[in-house]
């Protein structure tokens, strides 16, 4: 990651029910994430949003769909038709997740976690490589979280996060609710992961709240941010100057106050380090 | 004249002739249509950024021109407590085929507020309604002509950003509509002048032809009163705003969503339908304004806004600009 990346502040996760909220408060919404799959050969209605937001906000593809971790390698059609949109969009960065959603040919619907190999490691690089044949805007990749600790690891989450960003020579889009819910899932201490990640490797953040089931934190996207994620998002800010963070709300959608209160949060944490004005 | 009664046309056959006809329809109907479009000097320009704090008055003017104006000033003066839809009847006889119909009249209300709060345009439509008046009497008195004079600086503004059809493109589109006429009226004329030359009255199907395919060049092909690149700028502040319809319909007290206003002047009073306003929303929908004064159709199926944001356009709707309050409080002042 030698390119110089622009500093985009503070933005939202794009979702449909905001459309208008957001135009009435655009002030307050520095740049949008939007979800790469939603526009990939989409119906007329949703080119004409993709426009619209285009003209109005600088946006940061998110792919959610691409199975980077897939040992049988990637879906040619659905690189080719990200591609395309990425190129269109032209955002400074893209991003996707350190994960498979795809096995043996069949979609599984859902990020599932890679066993920490290098084996693994080798896989990510090379379909990183194959993604980079067709795309030259920076490639982000996202920690994700999971239940279930994938058995046979040969590294620990922060040594496996470290080695895929150095060997890939990709950035990290950290999500520090990902990282707060898996350390509370399985025990660890989110500050000293974080000691061990390659901070200066951070471009962007998610941040956004979930809930509790039967003892275990869920990533829904479905509550305010909570204080401990404020924590590390104030810490990783403190030690590396991020480019851009993003609330990613997705369920029991709030008044657009509401989240206009939570950027707002953000952006300060920004300012107390003097990485927005 | 031997050449005027004997050529390849004249002597075509009857069949031969109306798909010969047709053809010549469909690509004069296809140029036309293309000319019209793609020679509007606008069509390469992008549109105007949606602006922050939209204006209705300026989006209501853009949309539908004075009537729509007229209708968002009364809109906005009942929800201040100025007017209200009468509860008793009033025979309306301006709407043709229906007269002394009995109908909701718009009425100022008891105890209104001063009316020295009103901007100047506001007060002119305050004043009008000194007593009460059915809906369909807005659009065929003389209140939008006088509405009209009040907001030639956002007509000016307007056609600055080069969101209306400018004068040299409409006289152009003209040209392209009467040249398109010409050779659909002109050939089927001219076929038809032959047929009843010739003693032969089978000419339905060609008068048919020649009349639906003017019908349709008229409806595609005329100037419309907004640019492309208002059109375009319109369906995005539609596109932009049409979640907020349904939010404000279930919205538990709608009359206090600041943004209701800009609504009405976007999309028109059918966001009213199911609200606190729907009796206005219905004594509206039923009166229909019968001029000219809507502007073209299209403009009117769609809805605008600004990108020179609000206050602006109070100024040039209030006249003199005195008591304008601005943005979304439109004319109000108070």
């Amino acid at each position: 990651m030698t390119i110089p990346l622009p500093t985009l502040g503070v933005g939202l996760g794009f979702r449909e029910p905001f459309l208008g909220d957001l135009f009435l408060n655009r002030r307050q919404v520095d740049f949008l994430e939007i979800t790469a799959d939603h526009y990939l050969d989409a119906p007329p209605e949703k080119e004409k949003e993709l426009k619209l937001l285009a003209a109005h906000f600088t946006l940061i593809p998110h792919a959610l769909n691409l199975s980077l971790g897939s040992a049988e390698g990637l879906d040619e059609n659905y690189l080719r038709q990200l591609a395309a949109l990425i190129k269109r969009v032209n955002p400074p960065w893209w991003s996707e997740h350190i994960a498979f959603t795809r096995a043996g040919g069949v979609d599984i619907g859902h990020l599932a976690p890679l066993p920490r190999t290098h084996e693994a490691v080798e896989v990510l690089c090379r379909n990183i490589a194959a993604v980079r044949r067709h795309l030259e805007i920076p490639l982000i990749l996202e920690n994700i979280t999971y239940v279930v600790e994938m058995p046979g690891a040969e590294m620990n989450e922060a040594e496996f996060l470290a080695e895929v960003l150095q060997r890939a020579d990709c950035g990290l889009l950290l999500d520090v609710t990902n990282l707060y819910t898996n350390s509370v899932n399985h025990g660890y201490d989110p500050h000293e992961f974080l000691a061990r990640l390659p901070l200066e490797r951070v471009v962007q953040l998610h941040f956004v709240g979930g809930h509790w089931h039967h003892d275990v934190l869920i990533d829904s996207h479905s509550q305010p941010t909570p204080p401990e994620v404020w924590e590390l998002m104030n810490e990783v800010v403190a030690r590396t100057p991020v480019k851009g963070v993003i609330l990613e709300r997705d369920e029991g959608l709030p008044s657009f106050a509401e989240l206009a209160k939570e950027l707002e949060c953000a952006r300060e944490i920004l300012r107390r380090h003097g990485r927005w004005t | 004249m031997e050449w005027f009664t004997h050529n390849f046309i004249a002597d075509m056959h009857g069949p031969q002739f109306l798909v010969f006809y047709g053809s010549v329809i469909i690509v004069t109907l296809a140029a036309c249509w293309w000319a019209t479009r793609n020679y509007d000097p606008t069509s390469s320009l992008p549109p105007p950024q949606i602006p922050a704090e939209p204006d209705p008055y300026e989006i209501a003017y853009l949309r539908g021109e004075e009537n729509e104006v007229v209708r968002l000033i009364i809109f906005s003066l009942i929800q201040r407590g100025y007017l209200q839809v009468g509860t008793q009847h009033v025979r309306d006889g301006t709407r043709e085929g229906q007269a002394g119909q009995l109908v909701q009249p718009i009425e100022r209300t008891q105890n209104h507020p001063d009316p020295r709060h009103l901007s100047p345009i506001e007060l002119m439509v305050f004043d009008w309604l000194a007593t009460p008046r059915a809906a369909g009497e807005v659009f065929q008195s003389e209140l939008p002509s006088r509405i009209k004079a009040h907001c030639a600086a956002v007509e000016q503004r307007l056609a600055t950003q080069q969101l209306l059809t400018p004068p040299e493109w409409k006289q152009t589109a003209q040209l392209i509509l009467i040249a398109g006429a010409l050779i659909i009226v002109g050939l089927g004329g001219y076929k038809l002048f032959i047929a009843l030359g010739e003693g032969r009255h089978n000419v339905g199907f060609l008068i048919i032809m020649g009349l639906i395919a003017s019908f349709i060049l008229f409806k595609t092909c005329r100037p419309s009163r907004l640019s492309r690149r208002g059109q375009l700028y319109l369906e995005r502040l539609q596109q932009a705003f049409e979640k907020l319809k349904s939010q404000t319909a279930k919205a538990a007290d709608p009359t206090a969503d600041p943004m209701l206003l800009t609504l009405v002047g976007l999309f028109g009073v059918s966001v009213l339908a199911g609200t606190a306003y729907s009796s206005y929303q219905q004594t509206f929908q039923r009166a229909t304004p019968t001029s000219g004064a809507w502007g073209s159709g299209s403009s009117c199926g769609s809805s605008c806004g600004s990108s020179s944001s609000s206050g602006s356009s109070c100024g040039s709707c209030g006249g003199d600009g005195g008591g304008c309050g601005g943005g979304c409080g439109g004319c109000g002042g108070d």
